[in-house]
């Protein structure tokens, strides 16, 4: 069931890698619910669940490209964890592909809003999301 | 009136549960026959025949101490949760179940109109040519019987009922379960909300911590029955999952020392909101690949891992705590 509203889009962006030469005033009109954060690796699962449980439709990080992390491995150990927690999601029937971790390098930071475009159509390709929890 | 030395009253019961606990009270042995001598105990299911009337009898706040045991999955559970609290100065949930749903709380991650036609139709083992399923009401001889109706979700006993103390296992070990009984009866309390077991995770007490080494890897994942671990290693340093990091301790190691790793029915620990995701985060951040390639191989060997994350606590997760409230009544 798809609606025309926007999907409610959580980013992390690593500030060792994403925007951080760009005006980030600009940058966060452009880019709703971005959250810069100064390693990828330290996003929390629990930050991740409660934003979904909080009813957000996906969650995108932006981190730095593999083995080039600034803490040396931040971008291996959010992998991991992303990984294990998507198999969280399926269990609680909230598709996996909607946290998903991409790698790279961007310090205009102005492909950010384009990468959450293609992650939105992404989105509006699953199913509709349940609450977590609840019964269909 | 001059009854001056009146016993306190206590009532055991069980919700959604196993008899587990109630054995291990039953284990208390001679303690228990001393606890018996000093109080009144009214109700205890498992145990001793008595009458819900006599408790509906009973004045509000007149039971010391209710020891309750099991999750809450249909009505019937939250009714006898509500006439029990209402009767009893102190609550303490006893057991996994009661503190955080518990294994039953794994049923949540079905839903229920799914469980029902599975227990009642597609079970291999069930033969129902009639496809019949259980009804909120029926007649029998002219009477109408009822049946609890079947809630949405499991849940645990402080999403029902004010709890005052908790005190997790599964069951809970003897020696806390005495300890716990004798503080709450002595007037001796402890803070109110709090768990009666040490706040550290089960590693910092565990004897085979010493075989950790000091940067703890996992380069390979085996499950417990694929391997024979010796009884002094640790089970992550070999591969095998064991939620010892993520889980408070107090349990005894009762499992570690039947060679068995920790499936965390203590939960989290202390200020953790979430057992799963933390013990999941931990996990991650030991496995230690060569290459992507391998690190796909590894996270792929791990069987299960939100039944890893949920077993005793998913109904108190942040996905999946749900109010009573919000559950129907009615089917
Ligand atoms: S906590 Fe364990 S022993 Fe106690 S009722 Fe639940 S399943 Fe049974
Ligand atoms: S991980 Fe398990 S076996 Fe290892 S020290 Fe912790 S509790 Fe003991």
């Amino acid at each position: 069931m798809m609606t025309e509203r926007h999907p409610a889009i959580i980013v992390f962006t690593c500030n060792f890698g994403w925007g951080y030469q760009g005006d980030r005033e600009s940058l966060a009109l452009a880019i709703a619910n971005w959250l810069p954060v100064t390693c990828c690796g330290s996003i929390e699962a629990e930050q991740i669940l409660e934003a979904f449980r909080s009813g957000a439709d996906g969650i995108l990080i932006l981190a730095c490209p593999r083995g080039e992390c600034h803490y040396h491995e931040g971008d291996s150990q959010i992998y991991k964890r992303v990984q294990l927690i998507k198999q969280l999601l399926a269990a609680h029937r909230i598709d996996p592909e909607r946290l998903a971790i991409e790698f790279g390098r961007d310090p205009s930071g102005e492909a950010i809003p384009a990468r959450v475009t293609g992650f939105a159509r992404r989105l509006g390709q699953l199913d509709a999301p349940l609450a977590p929890g609840g019964d269909a | 009136m001059s009854q001056a030395r009146k016993k306190a009253k206590i009532a055991i019961y069980w919700l959604g549960a196993c008899g587990g606990c109630d054995s291990a009270i039953v284990d208390l042995g001679g303690s228990l026959l001393e606890l018996a001598e000093k109080v009144e105990i009214v109700l205890w299911p498992a145990v001793l025949d008595f009458k819900y009337d006599r408790i509906r009898s009973l004045a509000d706040n007149e039971l010391a101490l209710t020891i309750m045991s099991g999750c809450v999955r249909n009505s019937e559970h939250r009714e006898m949760a509500e006439l029990l609290r209402a009767k009893s100065r102190l609550v303490l949930a006893c057991g996994a179940c009661a503190c955080f749903g518990g294994t039953p709380g794994l049923a949540n991650l079905r839903q229920k109109g799914d469980i029902v036609s599975w227990v009642y139709g597609d079970a291999p083992t069930v033969v129902n040519p009639e496809g019949e399923r259980p009804q909120p009401t029926c007649r029998v001889n002219g009477a109408e019987l009822r049946l609890p109706a079947f809630y949405d979700h499991v849940h645990a006993l402080h999403q029902v009922i004010e709890v005052d103390y908790y005190l997790p296992g599964c069951p809970p070990p003897v020696d806390l379960l005495l300890g716990a009984i004798s503080a709450l009866l002595s007037g001796k309390l402890p803070h109110r909300g709090s768990t009666l077991a040490p706040q550290k995770p089960l590693c910092d007490s565990c004897p085979r911590a010493a075989s950790k080494p000091a940067r703890l890897e996992i380069r390979t994942i085996h499950r417990c029955h694929e391997v024979e671990v010796d009884p002094t290693d640790c089970f992550l340093a070999k591969g095998v999952i064991c939620l010892g990091p993520a889980t408070r301790g107090g349990c005894g190691g009762t499992c570690l020392a039947a060679n068995t790793p920790c499936r965390g029915c203590f939960g989290p620990v202390e200020g953790v909101r979430d057992a799963g995701a933390r013990f999941l985060s931990s996990l991650a951040a030991l496995i230690a690949p060569e290459d992507d390639e391998k690190l796909r191989e590894l996270l792929e060997a791990i069987a299960d891992p939100a039944g890893y994350g949920c077993r005793f606590t998913q109904p108190v997760s942040i996905l999946g705590e749900q109010s009573c409230a919000d559950d129907n009544e009615e089917e």
